[in-house]
C-alpha cells in the first residue's frame, strides 16, 4: 500500500482488524553480528540470484541510448512513451514492497513497445552514418563490413560476445534481403536484449560462477541502470572482473558518475517513500497559507541535494544521514520551514528540529490537512525498521461505536482522536506498535513544518482552534533493550540509531533496491556485512559494497 | 505513390503464398482483437437453373427434411458454381429448400432492393442492408455505411454523412473510395521489416530457451516471450494483409475508358465483354479494399446483367433466362422449356451468362478469403457473403425454393456445407415443372439467421417490417403443390404455426450453430 492508501486503511475508518486470523505485523529480529554468531555460509553466497528479470523502463531507455549513440538520442526519446510505466512509477500501485512490484517477466505491452520502437530505431540506424561508423561499418555496406557491424552491435545489445554461428545466420539473411534494418531489429527482439539473462559461467557445486560479461552487466545495471561502458566492457574482455577489489573499482567509478549519483538519489527517495506524484494533494493542504506545490518541489531538490552532500561531499556515515542538520532551501517557503534566511540553495544549518533524511521536509510532507500519525508510524515500522506489517483486515471484528464528541477536532487534538479511534483491544494489537512512532513526529505538521500547536480549521478554512502539541511517546518497541520512551522527534532518531534494526534495514533495503527482489536466506552474508558497515563505515562505502561484494560472482544453479 | 492494379492483385491473392506460413498464424486469436463482421449481398436479377446450379442431393439425412453434405477446399460444386468457388468451397453454405419470400424478384427484395423502375412508387420497406447500416454492426460510424453498386449500369450510391450519395460509374466509385491515391503509406514496409526481424529472432529465442544453463523459471519466461513474439508476428501479418488489401487497387484502363455502348453493336461485342469483365473485377477489388479498410461493412451488389445484346433475347439477364427456360417449347408455349432446350445452343448461351456472373462472385469470395483479418482469420471467415435471388428457378416466377449461396461463417456462427431442406415427398411426385422442389424453411428464417449470425440484438430487427420480425411470409394464391393424390396443404409442408410471429423469428435449424431463437 502507498502511504496514502495506508492512511486510508488505518486511520480514516474505525479500527477493527481481525488480528486473530492474520497477525498484522511482526517485529523482525535481524541477525546482529556483534550480538550473535554469524549465520553466513560462504558456500551459499549468491544463491539468492535464481532467475532473470527484464529491464525496467528506465533501463530500456538508458540501454537504447547507449546502444544507438548521440545521433539517435532523439529517436530513443520519441520511442520511450511506447513502453509501459513501471508499477513503482504509478501512484496508485502499492509501494511498500517495491521489489515485488516489479514483474520480472516481459509483458505483452513490452513486446509491442519493443517491436514498434525497434522498427523505427533500426530503420534510422541502418541509414545513419554516425551509427554505422560507431560499430565499424561506414558506408558502403559490404558483407565483411556488415559482419563487423553486426558482431559489434549484437555484442553490445546482448551484453556478451556475439555467437559466431548466430552471426552467420544473420549474414545469410543479409545476403538474401540486404535489409540491415531487419537484422538490427532482430537483435533487439532477442530476449538477451530485453532480459538480464545469465546462462553463462561455470557450475561450482550448487552455484554457477558468472562469466566476466555477466558480472559486468550486474555491476552496470546496479550502479547506473544501463549497459556496461567501454571501460567495464574492456575489463570483462580482459578477464579483470575476477575479484571483489576489481569490481569495486568500477562500482566506485560508476556510482560517482552523474548517472550513478542519480541512481543513489533514487535509492534514498525510494527508501523514504518519496513519491512526488502521489503527494500532489499537498497543494490542497493548508489552503491558501502557502504555495505547497512549490514548497514540495523545492523540498525534493533539498532532499536530493542533501543526499549528494552526505554521500559524496561529507562522506558521512549512516548517523550523519539521519542527524546532519544541513539544509539547501531554494525558495522562501522552504527557507521559512527550516527557519533560515537564505534561499539560494546554498547549505545552511536548520534552526528548527529538522535533520537528516527522515526529519526533512520532503519525507515529512504527507498530503493531508491533519498530521498523518498512523501513516508515519507505519512508514517507520516498515521502511526504517524493516518490520513486516500485514495489511489491515477489518473483517470479523465489530468496532466500538465512536462517540462523535470524541472526534471533534475543535475540542481534541489529532493525537487524541487517533488514540480514541484505535482504542479497541483488537486495534491496539497493531496500533500499539504504530501510534507511538507517529506521536513522536507530531511536532511536524502535514507540510513538514515544525509546530507547537495543532491547529484546526473550520468549514470556511479559517483557523478555529489550536491544541498544544505533545510529542512524548512511550512503548516504542523498537527492539529489545532499546530506548522505549522519547520526548521528541530528535530523540526518536537517536533511539532508532541506537538500535541495530535501522542499520540492518538500510542494508536490506539497499539489497532489495539493487536486486529488485525480496531478500532471502541466502543473502545473510551480505546482510551481515552491510549491517556492520552501516554502523561504522560511510554511506558511500555501504552503497559500493551493496554491489561490490562476493555475491556478485554467483547465481544459483 | 499510386499502387498499380497488378500490385494489388499480387498483394491480395498472392501474398499468402509469398510469405512463409508460420505456426503463429494458426493460433487462437486474441479476444480483444475480434474482427468486425461484414455483410455482402450479391444479387442476380433472376433465379437459377436448378439442375445446373445445385450438386446432386446430399445423402446424409440429419433431420426431417434436412440433408447435409460438406465440401472440401478445391471441390467444384456444380456447372454454375464452378472453378472460382473451388478455393472457398469448404466455406460455402449452399441452401436449397428455403422459400416464401415477401419481396418482389425484380425490384423489391428483402436483402437489398434493386432500382425502382421509373414511375413506380418508392419503396416503403427497410431492406436488410439498410437495416444493417444503422445497426450495432457498426460500433463507430465508418466512412460509408453502405456501398451499393449495380454492375449493369455502373450506378450506385454510398451512404455517408447521413445520406445516400449516388455515383454514376465504377470510375466514380473508385475515386470516391480513393480520392488521394497518391498518398503513400509506409506502414507496409515497416511491417515487412518487423516481420523479417521477427522471423530472424524467433529461432534465436528458442535456442536461448533450450540452453543448458537456463533455469526452470527463466525457461518458462522465455517460452512466454517466444509465444508473445509469435503472436506479434501473426498480428503484423494480419495487419500487413489488411493494409495491402486496403491499398489503392488501381483502376483498369478498360473501365476508366467507360462502358460506351458496345452491347448494342454486335460487331463490337468483344469490346463489351472486355469492359464487363474488367468492371466486375474492379468492383470486386474495390469491395475487398473497402471492407479490409473498414470503409464499410455492408456492400450490396446487383449483378443483374451479363450484357446480352440484340439477337440474344433482350438486353438484361432476365430476358434471356426467362425466354430460354420458358415459352420456348412450341407444344407448351406457356409452360417451362427446361427439357426442350437442354443441350441446345440457346441453353449453352444462357449457361455462359450464369457461369460468367457466378464466376465473378466466386472470385470476389476468394479474394476476401485471401485477406487476413485482425484476428488472424480471413476477411471471408468473419463475413457473410450472400449470392442469390429471391426467385427460385430460371424459368417461372416463383419463390418456393430459392437458390442461396452464403460464403463465410460470421466467425463460426453458421455451419457450412450443402443444406437441403426440401419437402421430401414433393420431388418424387411433382407435376408442376416450373419448380422441382418445395422448401420447408421460410425465407424470413433465413434472414433472421443472418441477423443472429452477425450478432445483431433482436430489438434491432424485430421492430421493422410491421413488428413481426424481419421478413414476412407471403402465401400466394398460386400456392398449390400438386401430386398424384392431390395437393399438399401449406400447413403440411411448413407447419401450422409458420406465419406466427415466433415462427418467423426462428433461425434455420442445423445451419445456425448457436441455436438461439432470439
Amino acid at each position: 500500500m502507498s502511504r496514502l492508501t495506508t492512511l486510508l486503511a488505518w486511520s480514516l475508518v474505525a479500527c477493527h482488524g481481525n488480528v486473530e486470523a492474520a497477525p498484522p505485523f511482526e517485529i523482525v529480529t535481524p541477525p546482529v553480528p556483534d550480538a550473535a554468531p554469524s549465520l553466513c555460509d560462504p558456500a551459499d553466497r549468491g544463491r539468492s540470484h535464481r532467475d532473470s528479470r527484464r529491464l525496467t523502463r528506465r533501463e530500456f531507455e538508458r540501454t537504447l541510448t547507449a546502444l544507438f549513440g548521440p545521433s539517435l538520442e532523439d529517436e530513443v526519446s520519441r520511442a520511450m512513451p511506447l513502453f509501459p510505466e513501471e508499477a513503482f512509477d504509478v501512484p496508485e500501485v502499492p509501494k511498500d514492497f517495491l521489489p515485488e512490484s516489479l514483474p520480472r517477466a516481459v509483458s505483452e505491452a513490452h513486446v509491442d513497445a519493443m517491436i514498434q520502437a525497434s522498427t523505427d530505431l533500426a530503420r534510422r540506424a541502418a541509414a545513419d552514418p554516425e551509427f554505422l561508423a560507431q560499430y565499424g561499418c561506414p558506408m558502403p555496406l559490404e558483407r565483411a563490413c556488415v559482419a563487423t557491424l553486426l558482431r559489434n552491435f549484437t555484442a553490445r545489445a546482448h551484453r556478451r560476445p556475439t555467437d559466431e554461428a548466430e552471426l552467420e545466420r544473420r549474414l545469410r539473411a543479409w545476403d538474401e534481403t540486404g535489409d540491415l534494418a531487419s537484422l538490427l531489429q532482430a537483435t533487439l527482439l532477442s530476449p538477451r536484449f530485453a532480459m538480464l539473462l545469465e546462462d553463462g559461467g561455470e557450475a561450482d557445486g550448487e552455484r554457477v560462477r558468472l562469466s566476466d560479461f555477466e558480472v559486468a552487466v550486474r555491476i552496470s545495471y546496479a550502479a547506473v541502470e544501463g549497459p556496461p561502458d567501454d571501460l567495464l566492457w574492456s575489463a570483462a574482455e580482459l578477464g579483470e572482473l575476477q575479484t571483489v577489489e576489481q569490481v569495486r573499482a568500477h562500482v566506485e567509478r560508476l556510482l560517482e558518475s552523474e548517472a550513478g549519483r542519480a541512481r543513489v538519489r533514487r535509492f534514498f527517495r525510494s527508501w523514504m517513500e518519496i513519491d512526488p506524484t502521489s503527494r500532489a494533494a499537498v497543494s490542497d493542504a493548508f489552503r491558501g497559507e502557502t504555495d505547497s506545490a512549490r514548497l514540495y518541489e523545492d523540498a525534493l531538490a533539498d532532499f536530493d541535494r542533501f543526499v549528494d552532500y552526505v554521500v559524496w561531499e561529507l562522506e558521512g556515515t549512516v548517523d550523519d544521514l539521519f542527524t546532519d542538520r544541513t539544509v539547501f532551501p531554494s525558495s522562501a517557503e522552504l527557507a521559512e520551514l527550516y527557519g533560515v534566511v537564505g534561499s539560494d540553495g546554498e547549505p545552511q544549518f536548520a534552526s528548527t528540529p529538522h535533520q537528516g533524511i527522515l526529519l526533512r521536509a520532503a519525507t515529512l510532507i504527507g498530503g493531508l490537512n491533519d498530521s498523518p500519525i498512523i501513516l508515519r508510524g507505519v512508514f517507520l515500522r516498515r521502511r526504517i525498521l524493516c518490520d513486516t506489517l500485514g495489511a489491515a483486515d477489518f473483517d470479523g471484528n465489530t468496532p466500538s461505536e465512536d462517540d462523535p464528541a470524541f472526534l471533534d477536532r475543535s475540542v481534541h487534538p489529532n493525537r487524541d482522536v487517533v488514540a480514541y479511534r484505535t482504542r479497541d483491544e483488537a486495534c491496539m494489537r497493531c496500533h500499539a506498535f504504530i501510534n507511538p512512532l507517529g506521536f513522536a513526529l507530531e511536532a511536524f505538521d502535514s507540510l513538514g513544518r515544525f509546530r507547537t500547536e495543532d491547529r484546526v480549521f473550520d468549514a470556511e478554512d479559517l483557523p478555529s482552534a489550536a491544541h498544544p502539541i505533545e510529542t512524548r511517546a512511550e512503548a516504542l518497541a523498537i527492539e529489545d533493550g532499546a530506548r522505549d520512551e522519547v520526548d521528541s522527534a530528535g530523540e526518536l532518531v537517536e533511539a532508532l540509531l541506537e538500535s541495530d534494526k535501522l542499520r540492518e534495514c538500510a542494508g536490506r533495503t539497499l539489497l532489495r533496491f539493487h536486486a529488485m527482489r525480496e531478500d532471502g536466506p541466502d543473502d545473510v552474508c551480505l546482510l551481515e556485512e552491510q549491517s556492520a558497515l552501516a554502523r561504522s563505515a560511510t554511506v558511500r562505502e555501504l552503497l559500493v559494497h551493496g554491489i561490490a561484494n562476493e555475491d556478485i560472482f554467483w547465481r544459483n544453479l | 505513390m499510386q499502387r498499380g492494379r497488378r500490385h494489388f492483385i499480387r498483394g491480395v491473392a498472392g501474398s499468402m503464398l509469398a510469405i512463409p506460413f508460420l505456426p503463429s498464424l494458426s493460433r487462437t486469436a486474441r479476444a480483444d482483437e475480434a474482427s468486425p463482421k461484414r455483410f455482402v449481398s450479391i444479387r442476380s436479377l433472376y433465379g437459377q437453373p436448378e439442375q445446373l446450379f445445385y450438386p446432386g442431393r446430399p445423402s446424409n439425412e440429419v433431420g426431417d427434411h434436412v440433408r447435409h453434405q460438406t465440401f472440401a477446399a478445391g471441390d467444384v460444386i456444380s456447372p454454375i458454381l464452378g472453378e472460382t468457388f473451388a478455393p472457398v468451397a469448404h466455406k460455402l453454405s449452399i441452401l436449397r429448400g428455403v422459400g416464401l419470400c415477401s419481396g418482389d424478384h425484380n425490384n423489391h427484395t428483402m436483402l437489398a432492393p434493386g432500382p425502382r423502375p421509373e414511375g413506380q412508387p418508392p419503396r416503403t420497406r427497410t431492406s436488410m442492408d439498410e437495416l444493417l447500416a444503422q445497426s450495432s454492426l457498426y460500433d463507430s460510424p465508418p466512412p460509408h455505411r453502405i456501398l451499393r453498386a449495380q454492375v449493369r449500369t455502373g450506378h450506385g450510391y454510398s451512404w455517408r454523412d447521413g445520406q445516400r450519395q449516388p455515383y454514376d460509374s465504377v470510375v466514380a466509385l473508385y475515386r470516391r473510395l480513393f480520392p488521394s491515391s497518391d498518398v503513400e503509406d509506409d506502414a507496409t514496409p515497416r511491417d515487412l521489416q518487423a516481420q523479417r526481424a521477427l522471423n530472424l529472432a524467433l529461432p534465436g529465442v528458442e535456442r536461448v530457451r533450450d540452453g543448458r544453463q537456463i533455469g526452470r523459471a527463466d525457461r518458462e519466461r522465455l517460452s512466454n516471450y517466444l509465444q508473445m513474439l509469435s503472436d506479434a508476428e501473426r498480428r503484423l501479418e494480419a495487419r500487413r494483409q489488411r493494409l495491402l488489401a486496403c491499398s489503392d487497387p488501381g483502376l483498369s484502363g478498360t473501365v476508366a475508358a467507360g462502358p460506351g455502348n458496345h452491347e448494342r453493336h454486335a460487331d463490337r461485342y468483344h469490346l463489351y465483354l472486355e469492359w464487363k469483365n474488367a468492371a466486375y473485377d474492379t468492383l470486386a477489388e474495390l469491395t475487398v479494399a473497402a471492407l479490409a479498410c473498414d470503409m464499410t461493412r455492408v456492400v450490396s451488389i446487383s449483378a443483374s446483367d451479363f450484357g446480352s445484346r440484340h439477337g440474344e433475347n433482350g438486353s438484361t439477364f432476365h430476358q434471356p433466362s426467362h425466354w430460354t427456360y420458358q415459352h420456348r417449347d412450341p407444344s407448351d408455349p406457356g409452360g417451362d422449356s427446361i427439357a426442350f432446350v437442354r443441350g441446345s445452343d440457346e441453353e449453352a448461351r444462357v449457361l455462359r451468362m450464369y457461369r460468367f456472373v457466378a464466376g465473378k462472385v466466386g472470385r470476389l469470395m476468394s479474394l476476401m478469403d485471401s485477406v487476413v483479418d485482425a484476428d488472424g482469420s480471413t476477411l471471408l471467415d468473419g463475413s457473410l457473403v450472400y449470392f442469390g435471388n429471391e426467385l427460385s428457378g430460371a424459368a417461372g416466377h416463383h419463390d418456393y425454393s430459392m437458390p442461396i449461396v452464403v460464403a463465410g461463417t460470421a466467425g463460426g456462427r453458421i455451419q457450412p456445407g450443402y443444406w437441403d431442406f426440401t419437402f421430401s415427398g414433393y420431388a418424387r411426385r411433382a407435376r408442376n415443372r416450373f419448380f422441382s422442389a418445395v422448401g420447408t424453411q421460410v425465407y424470413a428464417n433465413f434472414l433472421v439467421t443472418l441477423m443472429h449470425a452477425l450478432g445483431l440484438p433482436r430489438e434491432e430487427w424485430e421492430s421493422v417490417q410491421g413488428g413481426a420480425g424481419f421478413g414476412q411470409i407471403r402465401v400466394s394464391n398460386r400456392f398449390r403443390f400438386g401430386g398424384p393424390s392431390g395437393d399438399w396443404s401449406f400447413e403440411e409442408i411448413y407447419g401450422d404455426d409458420v406465419t406466427g410471429d415466433a415462427a418467423r423469428r426462428r433461425t434455420i435449424p442445423h445451419w445456425f450453430t448457436d441455436g438461439s431463437t432470439g
